[in-house]
């Protein structure tokens, strides 16, 4: 299966009082074509911000570093001009704080089809037929009517559809939902997941799913990346992360999740304080909370190593097997 | 739209009466009549004149008449000074000089305003930025009657280029020094709230949205953003009507245009009471319908608000 997608050393930094802080540090990742990587972590743990990064919206505060080859042109070096034709065409983004996310003087129609409209060079009443049929797709009803609805005529869970399928149409190559469907009640959200789903198959979509419900990146995602305090500290198949994590992080993280407790009753939380990112720091992030620290975890920052096929793991221990 | 549009009409009307009330009783308990001059005019004569302008007549008459004849014959009565002209004449005549320049007034300032607040913006934090951020802060608060008098100096008595005075028919050579004079400060005022508005309008999650799809950036300025942020900048349309509406008053004084501004100060000092209300009315006529015409272009670019 051919490689759509591969991300080498991202950093990303952002210019702060304190100093520089590096809220993504050598993230390593690929994606796979009609592959969905599922993306957790605690809040704060820079998913979103290496996304951003990579489409080149980081806040004016932030730099990244490292590449991210889409094909192979490296999106992180493109002039404004090259990165705004990959932009919506080759890879497109479902953002997590939706407020607003909408232009409210303009009808939802229009905002879907100006895309098509821009990069396909479609007509703009023809681009608005193929944004009705896209609006049916993501499950509004009615469709024809509310292509001609101002945002705010629309409720939050249309509106976060119509974003979705905002960034469909143009199908593209790479496609990052951050916490899409989070808003969204089960029944739409099962649909959405089930569009997703068929986008890849069909289209050979390569879908980043960024969500705080392993339930729900375990039902639909091929691989799982784990990030924490900015870094990726294990990738494997959804199989093997669920059934045999390794690194402690991931492990207090599905210890976490009610689903994962409910036989025992208490919610497990991760102890101790949450990580620093200030540049220039030793040891492994996760040192302080880690339940397996040594001496060398505060000196020496662990990399991403494989363990298994198709598994990597930052950790300087290898916890698998018996040990939880 | 007509509804809404009917319903300020329904509210303008007691408004507009309101004011004519209150500015005929104003003329009312002001000391002294129309003819009360340097010579006192004999008892007969004075009697004869009072008649002649419905001044015998109990006084809520004389309010009565006014209005009628205002409603009816867009009559706003005899000139008390000037006996053989009628305030709608003097209306008539001022009217049209200081409808041109106000006019071209707002499209200049609006214009280059939102111009230089976009640009502004745009480079935000750069020369460019930097220039406009500080002679805005300037001209803002340089007033009428200084920005005139520096204007003439420049062009009319170093440079020689354009005429220092008169209308000469709306002649654009004419029209020139009263607009920039009275432009000066509005420009700056509107390219200030516009680079704010801009910059509030490019920080937020729908502009990201459109960097997403791949929009070029004049695109996004021009479709996605200039709409929503020249939101202020309509609000801010009503009170430079009023800031126009006073400063012609200095504009006709100083360049001598004839507008309407002038015979709003001359009815004043001669105590020509049916002018200076006439006159009256008309601002609060306009001010009503420039409000009425904000709150329709506020709608037209905000659907949010339903008429
Ligand atoms: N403009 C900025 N300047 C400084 N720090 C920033 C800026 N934007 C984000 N950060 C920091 O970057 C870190 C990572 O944020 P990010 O949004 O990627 O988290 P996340 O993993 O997406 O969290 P969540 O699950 O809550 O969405 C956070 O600590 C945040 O405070
Ligand atoms: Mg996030």
């Amino acid at each position: 299966m051919p490689r759509i997608m591969s991300v080498e050393n991202l950093s990303v930094r952002f210019a702060s009082r304190s100093g520089q802080i590096e809220v993504v540090k050598d993230l390593n990742f690929d994606l796979w074509t009609g592959q969905v990587l599922g993306l957790v972590g605690e809040s704060g743990s820079g998913k979103t911000q290496a996304f951003l990064a990579i489409m080149g919206l980081l806040a004016r505060n932030g730099r990244a570093e490292g590449r991210a080859l889409l094909g192979d042109v490296d999106l992180l070096q493109l002039k404004p001009r090259a990165l705004n034709r990959m932009r919506g065409r080759e890879i497109a983004m479902v953002f997590q704080d939706t407020a607003a996310a909408l232009n409210p003087t303009l009808r939802i129609g229009i905002q879907m089809a100006e895309v098509l409209a821009l990069h396909h060079a479609v007509p703009l009443p023809q681009a608005e037929l193929a944004a009705i049929d896209m609006l049916d797709m993501v499950g509004i009803s009615d469709p024809e009517r509310r292509a001609r609805c101002y945002p705010h005529e629309l409720s939050g869970g249309m509106r976060q559809r119509v974003l979705i399928g905002m960034a469909l149409m143009c199908r593209p190559k790479v496609l990052i939902a951050d916490e899409a469907t989070a808003s969204l009640d089960a029944t739409v959200q099962a649909q959405i997941l089930t569009l997703f789903k068929t986008v890849c198959d069909r289209l050979g979509t390569a879908l980043v799913l960024i969500t705080h419900d392993l339930s729900l990146a375990a039902s639909i995602a091929d691989r799982m990346m784990v990030m924490y305090a900015g870094q990726a500290v294990e990738i494997a198949t959804t199989d093997a992360l669920f059934h045999d994590p390794r690194h402690p992080y991931t492990r207090g993280l599905l210890a976490s999740t009610p689903a994962a407790t409910v036989t025992r009753g208490k919610l497990y939380t991760i102890p101790g304080p949450p990580p620093r990112l200030l540049e220039g720091e030793r040891g492994c992030r996760f040192n302080p909370r880690c339940p397996h620290r040594a001496a060398h975890c505060v000196e020496l920052a662990p990399i991403l190593r494989p363990v298994a096929l198709d598994h990597q793991v930052a950790c300087h221990f290898d916890i698998g097997g018996a040990s939880q | 739209m007509i509804r809404f549009i009917l319903r300020r009409l329904a509210i303008a009307i007691p408004t507009l009466l309101a004011l004519i009330v209150v500015s005929f009783i104003l003329m009312k308990v002001a000391p002294g009549n129309p003819f009360t001059g340097e010579k006192t005019l004999p008892k007969e004569v004075m009697a004869n004149i009072m008649a002649r302008y419905g001044l015998d007549k109990p006084e809520w008459q004389q309010l009565l008449d006014y209005i009628s004849n205002i409603v009816l014959h867009f009559d706003f009565g005899p000139s008390f000074k000037y006996k053989d002209r009628s305030v709608t004449e003097i209306i008539a005549q001022g009217f049209p000089v200081t409808f041109t320049y106000g006019m071209w007034t707002f499209v200049v300032s609006t214009v280059l305003g939102v111009f230089v607040g976009v640009l502004a913006a745009v480079r935000q934090n750069s020369w460019v930025d930097y220039l406009s951020l500080g002679i805005t802060i300037g001209a803002q608060v340089v007033p009428v009657y200084v920005v005139a008098p520096l204007l003439v100096l420049i062009f009319t008595l170093w440079l020689g280029w354009l005429p220092g005075g008169g209308w000469n028919g709306g002649h654009w050579s004419n029209v020139i020094l009263p607009v920039v004079a009275l432009s000066f400060s509005l420009v700056a005022s509107v390219a200030r709230i516009m680079r704010s508005s801009m910059l509030e309008v490019l920080g937020s999650n729908y502009i990201r949205t459109a960097r997403a799809k791949g929009i070029p950036g004049y695109k996004i300025i021009l479709r996605h953003a200039l709409r929503p942020a020249l939101l202020p900048v309509v609000t801010y349309l009503a009170p430079m009507l009023v800031y126009v509406i006073t400063g012609s008053v200095i504009i006709d004084m100083y360049f001598s245009t004839g507008g309407i501004g002038s015979a709003f100060v001359n009815s004043a000092l001669n105590r020509d009471y049916s002018t200076a209300m006439g006159i009256t009315i008309l601002y609060g006529t306009l001010t009503i319908a420039g409000n009425l015409l904000v709150d329709l272009i506020y709608a037209w670019i905000d659907p949010k608000i339903r008429l």
